[in-house]
């Protein structure tokens, strides 16, 4: 019915061609004409919350995309204001809950970083997590590598000699405070607790997530001991899903990782093997792989098959009477950082695990509430993610919560970290770790 | 329009470098509202304490700059545009809740609290805040009070008119002012509650907060037409049953619900009415009886009390409906023409012929009790013609409501999209009167401008006021023989207030009760009608009003500011103006959000700026408590005043009582 402008007319694939929302697929500018400018969203952004400026709304975002496609604003990587607008963007998925016609916004604001070739990670991190999906095996040595340098004290000698205060390093530093003081190498945690990563004739594909790999191996431990209950596993280590070049990199990039997954999962027990994550992120994101692949049937189909065939841990989480933990006197709270999404069945499922594992002590939250920005969010635009963070533990301590259960290990750490600084009488934890 | 860079720097000085936006993207995300209008400002002032507002206004003033407040710009009537450019206010950041009084009732907040925002904070508390639009969740108390927003419970509880107890008020000029309802004199918040920012800008709001009912009973009931649900909700209103809200949906809406948040709908039924009832448990007993009653007599299907959580689960998914609509086409347009009730169902057969005619899809959702109908049209705005026939019937639908003597507006304000409809709905007199009031306000005509007056309005009018036959047309004459001769007089009834020995013009005369609508629980009656007559003639027919059986007149009642009560119950106006036209407002409306509300200027004017006629207010089937009188006293000459008495009567030949006069 109508000639739908895109972006990039001349580089259609460096876009999704049709966004895959709960109302069915749409082109971009079907999904933004969506948006009848109701406001809704706005109330329930945690960027508007905190500058109370349509430039940092769902609505405003939407807005501006729309207007580029229509062309009364040119896309310019120069033009400060679009770029505040679009890098400010937690791309939580809240303003999509809250919207009556469900506009994707996150997916909006992807799409015009993606036009305008926002690199909106520091340029160093970025070139170094993005080797993870060009070269993993020298990801892998270098990650190593940097956390025996970091034990060494050579981050803390850095800051002595204010090299870390150098524009572009100075998420050395913050990221230094989050980490564990000391991270274990998976290997040897497996092997500590007699855990097989790789068992025999396996039934489940196990796919750390980057933090469980890397950074909080307890976390894939703890999820390899719950999915071993049920199922023979094997593990898909340092294996790239291509949300990282999703949501900062190259859509091609991205589509090319995916491409991999799928290959390889479609090789493995006829491509009906179920594959576990234990990170909702990545959840998320491989559940809306199919969009990657329109037009182009097999990829789309491989797509399709693994999101049915995706496990979240809260699938395999076994949710028996006899695991009820005794009453605690504080209370317990999920965190319901993600990106994309708040609602579905995976907070659903976790919610109601929690609430059979805590009885009252659980305190329902609700996605409006304020919660810790995901997946990177805080290199991107440290100030808001401070201030956001803030709220977070406002409303933590306003519920006297002493438990915060999360849904990824990025999550986590960053929650525990504010925590200890903020309210030390709550703990972060994901998941996983809430049945020990 | 160009805005020079001296004056930017001032604002730049005023507010803040960061706080001033002229560039394309901020400019561009500030032109647009829920409507579907689209005007460019030239600058964006975002604003981050009340303090500055004062200060930016000035500045705005002395360079003769329009400006535009805005807040969630949630609205529909496209009031946030700037169809003259200039500055649009950011007051979005200004959302601090200064204080919340449980004892006294009341809660101090700057305009950017959203509704629901306070409902939070006041629910802890055991108190609520009543007015309860649809957005509530998005929309700001700032910017409830530009539009005078309502909700379901309107019916039972008024509109946001009704529950702003002080305002701050920033002129168009920069001078502030702060108004109280206590106060004597016309009732000056209650003009600015839907005056829509053309006549300044809020910057702090006391309101009034109730203490949240103990008994609330919710029923669902079904029925096979909608006529049938509306003709329930008059039945139930001539029983004397007020609920607190009763929400009628027809089939499509139901249906359309239902797939988005299932709640137990009856989707093959024609309509659905939600019905909620508060108070004591005794008399939620005995009105529970007669609603099942009533509802069976107009042939109900099927009649449901909410169980457990059922209630919320029905108001989330009516609070829903719009959504459901947004999910069928991009656009919606809600229109929100009020009917009188006892018209209900002759429009809704109008409206859907109108709709059948030209092959649009709408809901029908309306806050039955009070004649609000929302046809939700839905179309997609790309499509130029989808979107001009979408505007077409949008305006048939309110010829409509006008035509069943209705308004064009009840709760959404009229802001640039239905002000051409507005000269459809008031004679050219009213017109005028409202340019007078703009005028006297902001002469400049810098505030939220090009809102609510028609453009060219003398050609388009439905013509000025008839000649009234009878005691009217002579009481015209007198009260114009009287202005002729220059010499400045009272306004009076029986004369048992003043008791002047001056020169004053009596609107005793004027004694007819016009009529007694039992349908839509209204009386009409002639300024002149003695409280005594009033309440003996109502007390034959079997109705009542609020005033008291005592001496004075009804009009004196109005006017004379010693029933301040009383202006809640009065829905239209008829007045004889100084320059001698003839002005009407309202009728047996529950609520008018079209143009500004001239009972409220006329309430406690003490015959300033016009000589009130005629009153419609409403009547009860069941007693209510009779109002008690104040003691009279001069009105406030205050800045207002003083313009309004410029605008209105340059001549001063309308006197009042000096502020020092003691009055028996």
């Amino acid at each position: 019915m109508f000639n739908d402008p895109c972006l990039e007319p001349l580089f259609p694939r460096r876009h999704v061609e049709e966004l895959q929302t709960s109302l069915g697929n749409k082109t971009l500018y079907n999904s933004v004409s969506a948006c009848n400018r109701c406001g809704i969203c706005a109330a329930v952004c945690p960027t508007y919350q905190l500058y109370h400026q349509e430039n940092f709304s769902p609505r405003g975002r939407n807005q501006i995309l729309r207007l580029c496609l229509e062309g009364k604003i040119k896309l310019n990587k120069e033009n400060r204001v679009l770029r505040e607008a679009l890098i400010s963007c937690t791309l939580c998925g809240r303003c999509n809950e809250a919207c009556a016609a469900q506009v994707p916004t996150a997916e909006h604001v992807l799409e015009m970083r993606r036009a305008l070739g926002l690199r909106v990670l520091p340029r160093l991190l970025q070139s170094f997590l993005q080797l993870r999906d060009h070269k993993p095996r020298l990801f892998s040595t270098l990650t190593r590598t940097a956390l025996i340098l970091r034990r060494l004290w050579v981050v803390k000698i850095a800051w002595l000699f204010q090299i870390t205060h150098l524009p572009g390093l100075t998420w050395i530093n913050h990221l230094d405070d989050v980490l564990p003081a000391r991270i274990i190498p998976l290997a040897k945690v497996l092997a500590k607790a007699n855990v097989q990563a790789n068992q025999e004739n396996p039934e489940l594909i196990y796919l750390p997530s980057l933090e469980a790999e890397f950074i909080l191996p307890n976390i894939a431990l703890a999820t390899l001991r719950l999915a071993q209950k049920k199922y023979r596993t094997e593990t898909w280590q340092n294996t790239a899903t291509g949300l990282f070049s999703y949501v900062y990199g190259d859509l091609r990039q991205s589509r090319k990782m995916l491409r991999k997954l799928l290959a390889r999962h479609a090789k493995t027990g006829n491509g009906k093997r179920p594959l576990l994550t234990d990170s909702v992120d990545v959840y998320l994101f491989l559940k809306r792989a199919p969009q990657l692949f329109s037009g182009r049937k097999l990829w789309q189909e491989r797509a399709q098959n693994l999101a049915q065939n995706l496990l979240f841990v809260t699938d395999i989480f076994p949710t028996d009477s006899d695991d009820k933990i005794p009453s605690t006197p504080g209370s317990v709270q999920l965190e319901r950082s993600a990106l994309f999404e708040r609602q579905g069945p995976a907070f659903e499922k976790a919610e109601k695990i929690l609430t059979t594992l805590f009885g009252k002590n659980f305190v329902k939250c609700f996605y409006t509430d304020a919660d810790t920005p995901a997946f990177g969010y805080t290199f991107v635009a440290p100030k808001n993610a401070t201030r956001m963070s803030l709220k977070t533990v406002e409303k933590i301590a306003r519920l006297q919560t002493q438990q915060v259960v999360t849904l990824s290990g990025l999550a986590a750490l960053e929650l525990a970290y504010v925590l200890k600084k903020f309210y030390p009488a709550a703990q972060a934890t994901h998941f996983v770790h809430v049945n020990r | 329009m160009h805005i020079p860079a001296s004056t930017l720097r001032a604002l730049k000085r005023a507010v803040g470098q960061q706080n001033v936006c002229t560039d394309d993207v901020s400019v561009l995300l500030h032109a647009y509202d829920c409507s579907l209008s689209r005007m460019r400002p030239d600058v964006v002032i975002h604003l981050t304490k009340a303090e500055q507002v004062a200060r930016v206004v000035k500045i705005l003033h002395r360079h003769h700059i329009p400006f535009v407040a805005r807040a969630g710009a949630t609205n529909h009537a496209g009031s946030c545009s700037t169809p003259k450019g200039g500055a649009v206010l950011n007051l979005a950041a200004l959302t601090n809740i200064l204080q919340i009084n449980t004892q006294a009732g009341y809660a101090l907040v700057e305009p950017g609290v959203v509704t629901a925002q306070l409902g939070r904070e006041l629910k802890p508390l055991g108190f609520f805040y009543a007015p309860d639009p649809a957005s509530q969740k998005a929309c700001t108390l700032g910017g409830n009070l530009a539009q005078n927003a309502s909700g379901a419970r309107c019916l039972k509880y008024g509109g946001t008119l009704d529950h702003v107890l002080e305002i701050t008020l920033v002129l168009p000029d920069g001078k502030t002012q702060t108004l109280a309802r206590q106060e004597t004199g016309p009732d000056w918040v209650g003009l600015l509650c839907g005056s829509e920012g053309t006549l300044g800008i809020v910057t702090q709001l006391k309101v009034k907060i109730l203490p949240t009912p103990k008994h609330v009973r919710t029923f669902l009931s079904a029925f096979p037409t909608l006529e049938d649900c509306v003709q329930t909700v008059t039945d139930l209103t001539a029983r004397g049953i007020i609920p607190r809200c009763m929400e009628a949906m027809d089939q499509l809406t139901t249906q359309t619900v239902e797939q988005m948040a299932p709640a137990g709908f009856p989707t093959n039924a024609g309509a659905a009415l939600l019905l909620e009832l508060d108070g004591e448990k005794r008399s939620l007993e005995k009105e529970e009886k007669i609603v099942q009653e009533v509802c069976r007599q107009n042939h109900a299907l099927k009649i449901q009390a909410a169980q457990n959580n059922q209630a919320a689960l029905w108001w989330h998914s009516r609070q829903n409906a719009y959504n459901a609509m947004a999910r069928l086409a991009p656009n919606v347009l809600v229109c929100d023409g009020t009917v009188p009730r006892s018209e209900l169902p002759g429009t809704l057969r109008k409206v859907r012929q109108i709709l059948a005619q030209h092959n649009m899809t709408a809901s029908l959702l309306f806050h039955a009790g009070d004649g609000n109908f929302h046809p939700q049209l839905i179309f997609d705005e790309r499509n130029s013609i989808e979107t001009q026939r979408a505007g077409k019937v949008a305006k048939l639908i309110l010829q409509a409501c006008i035509d069943a003597g209705g308004t064009v507006s009840g709760e959404h304000g009229i802001g640039v999209e239905k002000r051409s409809m507005l000269a459809c709905q008031y004679n050219q007199d009213t017109l005028d009167l409202f340019s007078h009031i703009k005028h006297a306000f902001d002469p400049e005509d810098l505030a939220n401008p090009c809102k609510i007056i028609p453009v060219d309005y003398a050609e388009k009018t439905a013509g000025t006021a008839k000649n009234e036959p009878g005691k009217l047309q002579n009481f015209q004459q007198q009260f114009k023989q009287q202005l002729a001769s220059e010499k400045p007089f009272f306004i009076t009834g029986t004369n048992a207030v003043l008791q002047t020995q001056e020169t004053f013009l009596s609107v005793k005369e004027l004694n007819e009760i016009v009529d007694i609508d039992l349908t839509n629980y209204t009386v009409t009656a002639q300024a002149g009608v003695t409280l005594k007559q009033l309440a003996r003639t109502l007390k034959k027919h079997g109705v009542y009003s609020v005033l008291p059986e005592e001496k004075g007149t009804l009009g004196g009642a109005f006017s004379s500011g010693c029933y301040p009560a009383f202006y809640a119950h009065t829905t239209g106006l008829q007045a004889l103006l100084p320059n001698g036209s003839c002005v009407r407002y309202g009728g047996k409306l529950t609520k008018n959000a079209a143009g500004y509300n001239l009972l409220r200027l006329f309430a406690g004017a003490q015959g300033a700026w016009g000589v009130v006629t005629e009153l419609t207010f409403k009547i009860y089937a069941v007693k209510p408590a009779p109002l008690t009188a104040n003691p009279f006293v001069p009105l406030r000459q205050n800045e207002l005043y003083k313009r309004m008495k410029k605008e209105l009567d340059p001549k001063n030949l309308l006197k009042i009582p000096e502020e020092t006069a003691h009055v028996q």
